[in-house]
């Protein structure tokens, strides 16, 4: 039975769209882009913004392509273009001075009020915290692809999440045992 | 009974980033070790609650918008190679044209320094012979030596 390895299709759509190939850019869009929705919502707070960032990232990725260099895998590379975006988008908010997460929008809707407390609680994270646990969490990504991710140290990742983790069971007391 | 590990090591325990012998060792201790035990739980609770939280879902409408947007990034990143392409082919026409005219000022400039002959005299190319070999029968009479004041 042949193995099917999502990587190696990853890498090859990579290659044919950094050929000119559009239809195989497409391709990788269809493939990462809930994926990376839901780390954009996660980090950003509110759908909309998500939608704009994770935008940005994929033409991102498109106008960096020739850049890739096969070191990560193109999932950890789009996660980590995504993640730039998002800090790039918080920078602009701050100079702008515009709402404050805790008065945006809700999130995505689905998912009942437990969901909506869980992104609210991930929302009140520092930015820091914020990226650790959620692609921990939701990307199940190794320390060593976080810290290659957030370009920090492993030691960083680990501290980071379990920080995070102990303020995340504050405020989700209600949902504890 | 080892000690307590600190609950930054449970936190790597849980998502199974310690080295093999300390995990062997963690294991032990938590099998003893109550307080510990239900630290982990705690934890564990928390990464379940967050990671079984449902996910937020891109409609089919958003992505649609997605792939416009990319394809339009991509319009743009080739229509700034058109324009890049047209501005360096100008560039070398105007230059090209430049030249061109400088070559032909030059060539014109060198004429006319020239003194032309005089219209009625073709001047033919003098052979070694005393008859040489005149074009016309009007330039063998004005190089003739002796034609005198006798006109043709």
């Amino acid at each position: 039975m042949v193995q099917h390895n999502p990587e190696a299709d990853d890498i090859e759509l990579l290659r044919r769209a950094g050929g000119g190939d559009s239809a195989a850019f497409h391709a990788l869009v269809d493939r990462h882009a809930q994926r990376l929705y839901r780390l954009a919502v996660s980090l950003i707070g509110n759908a909309a913004d998500a939608e704009d960032v994770l935008q940005e990232t994929f033409i991102g990725a498109h106008g960096g392509l020739k850049s890739f260099q096969g070191r990560a895998s193109v999932k950890t590379w789009l996660t980590r273009i995504l993640v730039l975006q998002a800090a790039q988008w918080r920078r602009n908010r701050q100079r702008k001075k515009t709402r404050s997460m805790d008065d945006s929008m809700p999130a995505a809707p689905g998912g009942g009020e437990a969901a909506m407390d869980v992104r609210a609680a991930i929302a009140k994270l520092s930015p820091e915290f914020r990226e650790v646990l959620v692609l921990r969490e939701f990307e199940k990504m190794s320390y060593e692809e976080i810290a290659g991710v957030l370009d920090v140290p492993r030691g960083t990742v680990e501290s980071r999440l379990h920080r995070a983790r102990g303020e995340m069971r504050e405020l989700l007391k209600a949902y504890l045992p | 009974m080892t000690p307590c590990p600190s609950s930054e090591q449970l936190s790597a325990f849980l998502d199974d980033e310690v080295s093999d012998s300390r995990r062997a060792e963690m294991q032990e201790h938590l099998r003893v070790c109550p307080m510990c035990a239900a630290e982990l739980e705690r934890m564990k609770s928390v990464s379940r609650v967050v990671s079984e939280s449902p996910a937020p879902h891109l409609s089919q409408i958003s992505l649609h918008r997605l792939h416009v947007r990319v394809d339009e990034a991509m319009d743009q990143g080739l229509l700034r190679f058109v324009r890049v392409f047209n501005v360096v082919a100008a560039c070398v026409l105007i230059a090209g044209s430049s030249w061109l005219m400088v070559k032909t000022h030059e060539a014109r400039t060198v004429e006319s320094t020239t003194p032309a002959a005089p219209p009625w005299v073709d001047v033919a190319e003098v052979s070694d012979t005393p008859t040489g070999a005149y074009s016309t029968p009007a330039a063998a009479w004005y190089l003739a030596d002796d034609r005198g004041d006798e006109t043709p």
